[in-house]
């Protein structure tokens, strides 16, 4: 069975068994769709995977994902959500994806959510997928972290106050990897929590995680590294006061001797910050994108100019200019990729 | 002069129909009190009970409707399009349920007249005694 014909097969699965478990009505189907295309104008980056994904040759596969959603309330507090991904990309970790989580509204401030559920990292992290509520074609390159979706439980309690509303996330899960090209490991005793203070405006974030990377082998060798926790670390805003459009946000990534000396793994500090400015549809904007290797000499930035142009309500286009530089040791290498896209949401 | 006055009375009616006031519109027992701020909250989906503790079921015209612009520009201060994309975010991390899409204003008003967890929004003319009016844009 081919790869499509086996999402196929869980996308027509799953509909079954949310159409049989409830009254048409109540069930809720949504979905979006990035149909992107792009080329970069030098092959300095194809060994590594290209510019996100795309080498010199043109392409329409790398950002081009369908996602849908089903949402079935099964009592008055209890939902059940399953969501699939397909995406062609080879830039992006799972090609094709699915998976199932509750959320149980416990009281108006206080839900949970259990299940396949994305660590979030960053303030774009749960949906990072769907490119219609950004400004940018796909994630910058500092949203970049392997193995985000674990098996875990979130509780989220959320209080609007007069001026700020505020909010604060902690979530616990583990995550097991087998067949990686990578090697086998176990994301263990991974946790977290977010707090985010909010007007209508203007969005304060900051979070904090741990998480054990305990790996089996890697490229076939046994290895049997059971290191320290690694940490992660993040403050961001987001001033959006529906014209002016800015983001900004900084990480820290934190790796323990046992994992460093694998050569895999380092200390990473990240930092991005994009401007924005609507003129009725249309909002050119312009990100910098940084990624500092703390352990060896490697700075890797992403320069976008880009412009979004809302074509209706669910409907946007956008046009992307990126210029991504990578120094290591000294030696630079450069390459400019243009791309755009068309995003749905429905 | 007859068809000037006639001509400036036409242009003033168009006039008027194009800054159509919007209502706000709850089921007649709702007793809650609501100003501005409760309001945007609760169309963004931050408030979720009424104040007599009545879960809130929120109402909207199709988007792209200019009764649906104009409340959401008034009482949100944000276009169709930002709202989308607001709502998507909490849509797709299972963390909120976007207005239900109601094709008319007739259709509104009788959801709203039978449905105690109703809020939603009409034009003024064409609010009825069915529903209580809240606030005006």
């Amino acid at each position: 069975m081919t790869s499509r014909n086996y999402l196929c097969l869980i996308f027509s699965l799953v509909f079954c068994c949310f159409s049989a478990v409830a009254q048409a009505d109540d069930l809720r189907i949504n979905g979006f769709l990035t149909v992107g295309a792009g080329q970069t104008d030098s092959d300095e980056f194809d060994s590594t995977g290209g510019v996100a994904g795309y080498s010199d040759e043109f392409s329409i596969n790398e950002d081009t994902t369908l996602g849908l959603q089903f949402t079935q309330p099964i009592n008055k507090k209890f939902t059940l959500n399953a969501q699939l991904l397909g995406t062609q990309g080879k830039s992006r970790y799972d090609l094709e994806a699915s998976w199932v989580f509750f959320s149980f509204d416990a009281t108006d401030e206080l839900s949970f959510q259990g299940g396949r559920i994305r660590i979030p990292y960053f303030m774009y992290s749960q949906f990072v997928d769907v490119s219609y509520a950004y400004p940018w074609i796909r994630p910058p390159k500092a949203f970049d972290l392997p193995f985000s979706e674990i098996d875990g439980l979130t509780a989220y309690y959320s209080k609007p106050l007069d001026v700020f509303d505020v909010s604060v996330e902690a979530y616990m899960g583990e995550l097991e990897v087998y067949d990686n090209p990578m090697g086998s490991f176990h994301l263990k005793d991974i946790s977290g929590v977010v707090l985010t203070a909010n007007t209508l405006d203007l969005t304060l974030r900051a979070s904090t995680h741990l998480m054990t990377f305990q790996i089996d082998s890697i490229g076939g060798f046994d290895v049997g590294i059971d290191p320290e926790p690694s940490s992660f670390t993040e403050l961001g805003f987001i001033y959006d006061n529906g014209k002016i459009f800015s983001f900004v946000e900084a990480t820290l990534r934190r790796q323990p001797d046992e994992l460093k000396q694998t050569g895999i793994f380092s200390d990473v500090n990240t930092y991005i910050a994009t401007l924005g400015y609507r003129i009725e549809k249309i909002m050119p904007h312009v990100t910098y994108d940084l990624s500092d290797n703390q352990d060896i000499e490697e700075e890797a930035t992403s320069i976008i100019l880009g412009v979004r142009w809302d074509l209706e309500p669910s409907t946007a286009a956008k046009f992307q200019y990126q210029m991504e530089a990578l120094d290591r040791d000294g030696n630079e290498t450069e390459a400019n990729l243009i791309s755009a896209s068309i995003d749905l949401v429905f | 002069m007859k068809q000037l006055i006639v001509s400036l009375f036409l242009m003033g009616s168009i006039f008027q129909s194009a800054l159509a006031e919007v209502v706000l519109i709850v089921h007649p027992e709702n007793n809650s009190s609501f100003n501005a701020s409760s309001i945007s909250k609760i169309f963004l989906g931050k408030v979720k009970s009424f104040e007599n503790g009545t879960k809130i079921t929120l109402y909207s015209l199709p988007e792209g409707n200019a009764i649906t612009d104009e409340f959401n520009q008034s009482a949100l201060g944000r276009d169709s399009t930002q709202l989308k994309a607001y709502w998507s975010k909490l849509v797709f991390t299972g963390k909120g349920t976007p207005p239900k899409e109601i094709e008319s204003e007739s259709a509104i008003i009788a959801e709203i007249a039978k449905d105690p967890s109703g809020i939603g929004f009409v034009s003024a003319g064409a609010a009825t005694g069915d529903v209580k009016v809240v606030g005006t844009y």
